[in-house]
């Protein structure tokens, strides 16, 4: 195995009885002792040997885990000794892969007591906007979810653009129900408050115009 | 049903919370896409598409001796997200427990589902 090409083998079924000279990644664990007792270097040179697994290893969960764990890392590292990526691309996709979990935002939880439901902030935001977007002459610029300290609600701050043939308070009690309505039966969030901030205008005729700050109000859902 | 290791308890999570009404997908952990990023082989376009069970994460806690499951999945809009999640971790949990290895007592398994989507 990749992981172990430059090793000397141990028999298996006995305790590695010296230290191994050379470097690689069961090496660097091998002195660790898994919660039952045996060696993982003692466990990896079982695996690797490719034989019966003894009484123990067959139903102990940790062996396994450890085998299993030592597999799949000594699979990747076969492959990047077959294919060796450019340090760059590599970079790269691992940079793609940390933006794609940091654009799923904090995780809020779910309106469930144990706390062991939890939903990323950028679906319930997209639900929300949405939500707000359907009153009439409103469009959401933003939406920003914060979960309360101490129990399970969440507070919510839209940002909106809206029109002004209507009076804002009215409008914006719409946007209110709207939104508490949706948290509460599409997503399932425990609301603590919903704060709107208008700062946008939009036109009757044009979805978008560019405005600054007018109102802002706040209130529980 | 025979104890089984962590890449079986993860595979049996997904059959469980991919068979719930209402959930879309299971989509991939940070842990999964940086092992897929560091070591996925050029392919061609679509061959990378992740097995189910990259959505999930089975560990046991070594202090307590008791497992965690954590499930990340899409969910579709037509149904509350949080029933939706609710049935998973009943599905998933009372999937997995019985596969848990014990020594003859069983052992609650903790299963936290965060939903990532809603399509």
């Amino acid at each position: 195995m990749a992981l172990d090409d430059h090793r000397r083998a141990t028999p298996a079924g006995d305790e590695p009885t010296a230290a191994p000279t050379d470097t690689d990644a069961a090496q660097l664990v091998g002195d660790e002792k898994l919660p039952c007792g045996r060696l993982i270097s003692h466990v990896w040179e079982q695996a690797r040997a490719g034989g019966e697994p003894d009484s123990h290893t067959v139903g102990c969960a940790f062996c396994r885990e450890a085998v299993e764990g030592l597999t799949a890392l000594d699979s990747a590292a076969r492959t990047l000794r077959a294919v060796r990526p450019s340090a760059h691309l590599v970079a790269d996709r691992v940079m793609r892969a940390v933006r794609a979990e940091v654009r799923l935002g904090r995780l809020l939880p779910l309106d469930d007591p144990v706390t062991e439901l939890w939903v990323a902030e950028t679906a319930a935001a997209k639900v929300l906007r949405r939500a707000a977007d359907h009153v009439a002459g409103v469009r959401a610029a933003s939406c920003r979810l914060t979960p309360d300290e101490g129990n399970t609600e969440v507070a919510i701050a839209i940002t909106l653009a809206m029109t002004l043939d209507h009076p804002l308070p009215g409008r914006a009690a719409e946007v209110r129900r709207a939104v508490a309505c949706a948290a509460e039966h599409e997503v399932g969030l425990a609301v603590s408050g919903i704060d709107l901030a208008v700062v946008s205008v939009l036109e009757p005729s044009t979805p978008m115009a560019a405005a600054e700050p007018m109102v802002r109000s706040r209130s529980g859902p | 049903m025979t104890p089984r290791g962590t890449a079986g308890i993860e595979r049996a999570a997904a059959g469980a919370a991919l068979a719930v009404p209402g959930v879309a997908g299971l989509q991939p952990g940070l842990r999964h896409s940086l092992a897929v990023a560091a070591t996925r082989v050029r392919r061609a376009a679509g061959s990378t598409t992740p097995y189910p069970e990259a959505g999930i994460r089975a560990e046991r806690t070594p202090r307590t001796g008791t497992w965690a499951v954590e499930v990340r999945c899409v969910v579709n809009e037509d149904r509350r997200a949080l029933d939706t999640a609710r049935d998973v971790q009943e599905r998933v949990r009372s999937t997995v427990e019985p596969l848990v290895p014990h020594s003859g007592i069983p052992e609650p398994v903790t299963v936290v589902v965060i939903v990532t989507g809603m399509a």
